[in-house]
């Protein structure tokens, strides 16, 4: 009995020697975990690539049937504000119906044909006939490494409350990825005004005036603005050399790929002393900077590369460590630096405005 | 006895770390924010000239009490980093000072 019960002593561990064994295990998993999550996000990072680049070979193939690439979003065109009832024209942005936006546009050139068909385009966006279908989460729009959601969500009006149409809530499938209106943005600002400040020159600074009188092209200097119909032979600085499509996570505001609603707004999901709700078109399109003249304290222009530190909702915003993936007007696909040079962002930017673009 | 020793050794092992990890900018005054907002253009650009409009800046809100001394004191390391030609460190601090002052 003895010699059993010593047998039994022998064969356990002690409490240092299992502490010991435990400590062992916790440093190993320490050191192997970092690892296992950057594999992960190696993995995110190639899947959000690649679902950057079917856009992109969507938005050509888009062109090579349409002549053109589709419009940032669909309005009904009006000069001074006015228009048939149907057409439920923004007073403040001259915003209006369909509202159908390019990634809804690109449906048919990504094997989502039934989608396209499902939808009513000659029915505003936000039509109760089509509410269902809007609310389809479509993978190829979302990034995995997007941590704000990748649900559907309720759009908001200026307040923040949900904004009401015929009654009802609105909820649209979410978009991670946005496409660029280039330096200038014509929404909030000007989109109704019969003037507005365009910063033509980056490196001179200079400004001038134009009549808009809600034609957006009068402003926008990129490839995706309100009616846009921009042809490859527009983007005169190179395809190769002009940022189409970027990211904007959702942890920094809600991106849709259903259409821009009038009266709506987006809003940022996080403060920063200079973020804060801005127009419809954000739900669908972003700027580089500078806008309307915007300058620093020190007079040079206020540029927002993706992750730039002002989070605005009008910007590119990726959680990919260190930049995020844009989508050029060729198709290809890069990962640019939230260090990049702000002038040549703003360069990347526009379609036409003859700058030489350096590497990136 | 011995545990003591070990615990304390402990402590004065963390410490440093702790110290070192740091703990971020607290918030600062608009204006610190757009003297950092610039600064952060100034060494994206590289731009030795618009650094030294920055630190006259500097010194013209600490004199009107725009900014506080820390602030200052902050804003002028970064400053300093960029003088020294460290770039790219200054870059950083002045995109983390920023960065800071957000709500995520």
């Amino acid at each position: 009995m003895n010699l059993s019960h010593q047998q039994l002593k022998t064969r356990g561990f002690t409490l240092i020697e299992l502490l010991v064994v435990i400590a062992i295990i916790a440093t190993l998993i320490a050191l192997l975990l970092p690892a296992v999550q950057q594999a992960r996000e190696a993995a995110r990072r190639s899947q959000c690539k690649n679902n950057l680049k079917q856009l992109g070979i969507a938005l050509h193939n888009y062109h090579d049937t349409h002549s053109s690439f589709p419009a940032g979003y669909y309005s009904y065109g009006t000069s001074n504000g006015s228009g048939p009832a149907w057409a439920a024209i923004d007073p403040a942005t001259w915003d209006a119906a369909p509202g159908w936006t390019w990634g809804t546009m690109l449906l048919p050139y990504m094997d989502q044909a039934p989608l396209y068909n499902a939808l009513n385009l000659n029915l505003p966006c936000w039509d109760l006939a089509n509410l269902s279908a809007a609310q389809t989460k479509l993978p190829v729009f979302l990034c995995p490494s997007s941590s704000g959601g990748d649900e559907p969500f309720l759009v908001q009006d200026a307040s923040g409350s949900p904004l009401l149409k015929g009654g009802s809530q609105l909820r649209f499938g979410r978009s991670h990825y946005v496409a660029s209106h280039g330096q200038e943005s014509c929404w909030g600002e000007c989109g109704s005004s019969t003037t507005g400040e365009v910063f033509t020159n980056i490196y001179t600074k200079t400004t001038k005036t134009v009549t808009i009188n809600g034609d957006a092209s009068k402003v926008a200097d990129g490839p995706f603005f309100r009616n846009s119909r921009t042809r490859m032979r527009d983007v005169t600085d190179g395809t190769s050399n002009t940022i189409f499509l970027g990211e904007h996570s959702s942890k920094l505001s809600d991106k849709t790929w259903v259409g821009v609603v009038p009266g709506a707004f987006t809003h940022p999901q996080f403060t920063s002393p200079e973020n804060g709700p801005d127009a419809a078109a954000t739900l669908a399109l972003i700027h580089a900077g500078p806008s309307g003249g915007e300058l620093d304290i020190t007079g040079f222009p206020i540029v927002h590369p993706v992750n730039f530190p002002t989070y605005h909702v009008g910007q590119m915003y990726s959680e990919h460590t260190g930049g995020g993936h844009v989508c050029m007007g060729d198709g290809s696909v890069r990962f640019v630096s939230e260090n990049i040079d702000l002038l040549l962002w703003a360069e990347l930017s526009s379609i036409n405005e003859g700058e030489v673009i350096g590497e990136f | 006895m011995r545990n003591r020793t070990i615990l304390f050794s402990t402590v004065l092992f963390q410490m440093p770390l702790l110290l070192s990890s740091g703990c971020g900018y607290p918030a600062v005054s608009p204006k610190t924010y757009e003297i950092s907002k610039a600064l952060y253009s100034v060494c994206n650009q590289k731009s030795k000239e618009r650094l030294e409009t920055v630190q006259t800046l500097i010194q013209s809100s600490l004199k009107e009490k725009e900014i506080n001394e820390r602030e200052a004191d902050w804003l002028n390391e970064i400053v300093a980093s960029a003088n020294a030609g460290d770039w790219e460190t200054a870059t950083l601090e002045a995109r983390r000072l920023m960065e800071d002052q957000t709500g995520r």
